[in-house]
């Protein structure tokens, strides 16, 4: 997963899961586009079935672990 | 999560914090946050600050950077420094230091030592550098190590032999029953961490309620979520009761992510004995990676020193894991152990005690000096009640003990 650390924390040292709001699916790639903080990533969607385009996906380490709120991205 | 302004609200916190401080009486509440995303939230946002002076928050040992021995390290940059490799780790693990430096030192002295923000990233690294050996150094709690385990089942799926895992994977429920063990402690709750329980879910925290008798309340990360599982806490102890509670419900079920633990049992076992810093050896404690996985284990394919190197004598993290000393009790915080030139681990990430502290904490801790000098405690090393005492240059420096 791209993406930046910021408020001087290493966002995977620290258990963050940071929400993404998913753009596209790749199924076959098992993966998920997406962006976070406006920057584009690509996650590992092998630990949630089902997503689709337009949902929250929390992610660590470039793995999405669980399914978010609207809330947890500010919509 | 960022921009969740609804958990931000100046003004409920401060009506948390009153009823707080209405409800707690006059008993002396020790309540430990487990994760180091608590510790930063805790002191970005001023939480001490809101809450009365008898409730007190102890700040426990769920930084995975600050428990990763110095010996451990010392391992990763012996394989660093290993021809063709390319290094790979997390940016805060970078600047950690071991007995004769840091990646980033073995970095500066040729080694090629890479930052990354998923061992995903590492896997791609080694399919772009076939002739190359390509170690990702793991290190993290049940957060984390799905991120590890998913990597290994694509490399092996994918035939990619030449990526290798340095495990240091660690596991939050053995430290937490240590801890209730010790008898330097006495604790009146838990704020359970919010993003292992996405994961394990609530249920493994309920040995913390059924065999010690504390209340856990899993919280989230913004301040309003520590502020209201403080309160859970108190009020689950004035009703009479003794539960796991979910506050964090938004994100974490009580079943955690049923798939993220099967992969994990699939790559992962669990190591017989692990070395914390400042907990020392605790059995079950850590992952190790499966025999189906033992040609990726960096561990079993590389030669590492495995020597066990104590902190140095000066350096009190140790105590600060445990809740049993505050950060600016240390000896050498704020002076010769700085976020810029870190002794201990604590203050080296951004969710260790120390480092939270020194960032966000000055006021918290004038605040409490003022206490201790009031009442006539001290229970600071140096044993004056002051902070930064004067401490001898062979105190600051590491103390090889043994090999492993």
């Amino acid at each position: 997963m791209s993406g930046e650390c910021h408020d001087e924390v290493c966002i995977t040292c620290s258990d963050q899961l940071l929400a993404m709001v998913v753009s596209d699916v790749d199924v076959p790639a098992r993966i998920a586009r997406g962006t976070i903080d406006g920057a584009d990533v690509e996650v590992s969607i092998d630990l949630i079935d089902g997503v689709t385009a337009g949902e929250v996906l929390l992610c660590h380490g470039g793995v999405a672990l669980q399914r978010g709120l609207p809330l947890e991205v500010g919509a | 999560m960022k921009f969740a302004d609804e958990f931000r609200d100046a003004d409920l916190a401060r009506a948390l914090g009153a009823r707080i401080a209405a409800e707690s009486g006059d008993k002396h509440w020790k309540i430990m946050e487990v994760c180091g995303g608590h510790t930063h939230t805790i002191f970005k946002y001023g939480i001490e600050d809101l809450l009365p002076s008898n409730v007190e928050l102890v700040h426990g040992p769920g930084c995975p950077v600050c428990v990763i021995p110095m010996g451990r390290l010392d391992d990763g940059i012996a394989v660093a420094h290993e021809p063709g490799v390319i290094f790979t780790c997390f940016g805060d693990l970078m600047r950690v230091p071991g007995s004769t430096g840091s990646l980033l030192d073995a970095k500066a002295a040729g080694a090629d030592v890479r930052m990354v923000y998923s061992p995903l990233d590492a896997l791609k690294i080694a399919q772009q550098n076939p002739d190359r050996r390509v170690v990702f150094y793991a290190i993290g709690f049940e957060t984390t190590a799905p991120s590890t385990a998913l990597t290994l089942m694509r490399a092996k799926a994918e035939g990619i032999r030449n990526l290798f895992v340095f495990c240091n994977h660690v596991t939050i429920i053995p430290p937490m029953k240590a801890i209730l063990d010790s008898p330097d402690l006495k604790l009146d709750g838990f704020l359970g961490p919010g993003h292992v329980s996405t994961v394990v879910g609530i249920r493994p925290f309920e040995f913390v309620t059924n065999t010690y008798g504390k209340p856990v309340v899993v919280v989230g990360f913004e301040p309003l979520d520590i502020l209201q599982g403080v309160h859970m806490i108190i009020t689950q102890i004035h009703e009479g009761r003794c539960e796991v509670e979910n506050q964090y419900k938004r994100v974490v079920h009580d079943d955690g992510n049923p798939k993220a633990l099967e992969v994990l049992s699939r790559v992962f076992k669990l190591r017989s004995h692990f070395e914390w810093r400042g907990l020392g050896f605790i059995s079950q404690s850590a992952l190790e990676l499966q025999d189906e996985f033992a040609d990726y284990d960096a561990e079993k394919v590389f030669s590492v020193p495995g020597v066990r190197v104590a902190d140095p004598k000066a350096c009190q993290c140790g105590e600060v894991l445990k809740g049993v000393l505050k950060p600016w009790e240390c000896k050498v915080f704020g002076t010769a152990c700085t976020p810029e030139t870190p002794i201990g681990t604590c203050m080296v990430s951004s969710e260790g005690a120390c480092a939270a502290y020194y960032n966000f904490g000055r006021y918290s801790r004038a605040r409490e000096r003022e206490r201790v000098l009031a009442s006539g405690e001290h229970s600071n090393g140096n044993g004056n009640g002051h902070a930064n005492g004067a401490v001898a240059e062979h105190d600051l420096q590491p103390i090889p003990v043994q090999a492993r």
